[in-house]
């Protein structure tokens, strides 16, 4: 369905741009992966690009790809909770301040590094078989844990999702959220104990999986 | 179905889906066009590394649909709500849910400025935006806001807590934006049922401009 004003707004864009860059519809076309004629007809009006063509363009015009690896990196470096972003061989890719206070470390000392390296043992192994069994490939919808933590100074109950991602230009990324809850406190435990685990499969792949 | 036309088809709709003539979904794949022409045609099966990366792409599109974004936001631990950009509320986790309608209730389907509670914003000239009907004037779903963080404070029954919210642009396989909100509260015991109102301290809307690594 084309709504008219979105319609001239890539026909004039597209044209602009070709101008600008003193190129051909055939070389425009060849560019971005399509046919001549296609190009023709989004600056007639009449068809708009189809989003592989759109994000092209957007990237053009400044505008960031909101599906993008670093877009992703830069959600969780930003976000206001406990989060981190980790890629497949496990090592944080991003994190948010409240998770690096929450270990007394710094960005700079976390980023490309692995994540067992620096928060207790018994999670990453669970974590790691998941990886193994095709976390990265989009065989999980979620990975889910309660924990009790005793880490230095602070002692706390968290609910950790981990959630598979799908960027557009980077596969799947693993984006683990921390969300506080009330629990037991154990006196004198070191380290992390965790009270439930769960992986939950990938049911929205097509029946081709 | 025979492997072969379970294939052709599979390989026919995935092109389609993606809106590419053969050519192109043959370039994205390094083999020629005529190769995927046979691939649809049924006359071949795409070899295993072909399978697995078309297994990997319907994997990855699948798990960046409207579907599985409800689905991992019900699930979600903390307070968060999945809307469209008519503002309807696609999913809400159990916190979010008991927070502005009790245990047993649901909020999916209704329109999320009515389920929103008394909302005072003090300082509206300061502010830019100053409703949530705003969101789509400033083209949030329309790819032109990176991101907006509220804080607010948050009155409940037993009391009034600090809150900050994320506001993200979440961009589906199916080339649609939705907005995915994640609240905070500073204390867990806003484990909470029963939103009286909310005040809006700041916002902080970023718009959506590549800008180098800050």
């Amino acid at each position: 369905m084309s709504d008219p004003a979105s319609v001239n707004y890539w026909g004039s864009f597209v044209f602009s741009y070709r101008r600008l860059h003193a190129m051909t519809q055939e070389q425009l076309a060849d560019k971005l992966n399509v046919s001549q004629q296609t190009v023709s007809r989004w600056e007639a009006g009449q068809q708009v690009p189809d989003p592989r063509s759109q994000a092209t363009l957007r990237a053009v015009l400044g505008e960031a790809d909101l599906a993008s690896k670093k877009i992703w990196i830069e959600r969780v470096r930003r976000a206001s909770g406990v989060e981190a972003l980790l890629d497949r061989s496990l090592s944080f890719l991003s994190i948010s301040p409240g998770l690096a206070a929450g270990v007394d470390m710094t960005a700079e000392q976390l980023i490309g590094r692995p994540f067992s390296k620096f928060l207790p043992s018994s999670r990453p192994k669970k974590v790691e078989k998941a990886v193994e069994d095709g976390f990265f490939e989009g065989a999980f919808a979620r990975l889910h844990y309660v924990a009790e933590i005793n880490y230095g100074p602070h002692a706390f109950n968290v609910a950790a999702d981990i959630w598979p991602v799908a960027t557009s230009d980077a596969g799947i990324l693993m984006h683990v959220v921390y969300t506080p809850v009330t629990g037991p406190q154990t006196p004198g435990l070191e380290g992390l104990r965790i009270s439930e685990f769960l992986a939950e499969p990938n049911n929205f792949v097509g029946s081709m999986a | 179905m025979s492997e072969d036309s379970k294939w052709a088809s599979f390989v026919r709709a995935h092109r389609l889906a993606q809106n590419l003539n053969q050519g192109e979904f043959a370039k994205s794949f390094g083999v020629s066009q005529q190769t995927v022409s046979r691939w649809e045609s049924g006359g071949q099966i795409p070899d295993e590394s072909i399978q697995d990366r078309l297994r990997g792409q319907l994997r990855g599109t699948a798990l960046g649909s409207t579907a599985y974004w409800k689905h991992r936001v019900e699930h979600a631990s903390g307070h968060e709500v999945l809307l469209d950009r008519s503002l309807i509320v696609l999913a809400a986790s159990k916190k979010a849910v008991r927070l502005f309608r009790g245990e047993r209730a649901s909020i999916e389907g209704l329109a999320f400025p009515d389920v929103l509670p008394e909302t005072d914003v003090p300082n509206a000239a300061a502010m830019g935006m100053t409703s949530i009907h705003q969101l789509r004037d400033i083209g949030f779903f329309d790819g032109l806001i990176r991101s907006i963080r509220l804080d607010m404070d948050w009155h409940v029954p037993s009391g009034s807590c600090a809150c900050k919210t994320d506001v993200w642009p979440i961009l589906t396989s199916e080339q649609v934006i939705i907005g995915h909100f994640s609240g905070l509260p500073a204390a867990i015991a806003a484990d909470a049922s029963g939103f009286k109102g909310i005040r809006v301290k700041q916002v902080d809307v970023r718009l959506n401009k590549d800008m180098p690594d800050e």
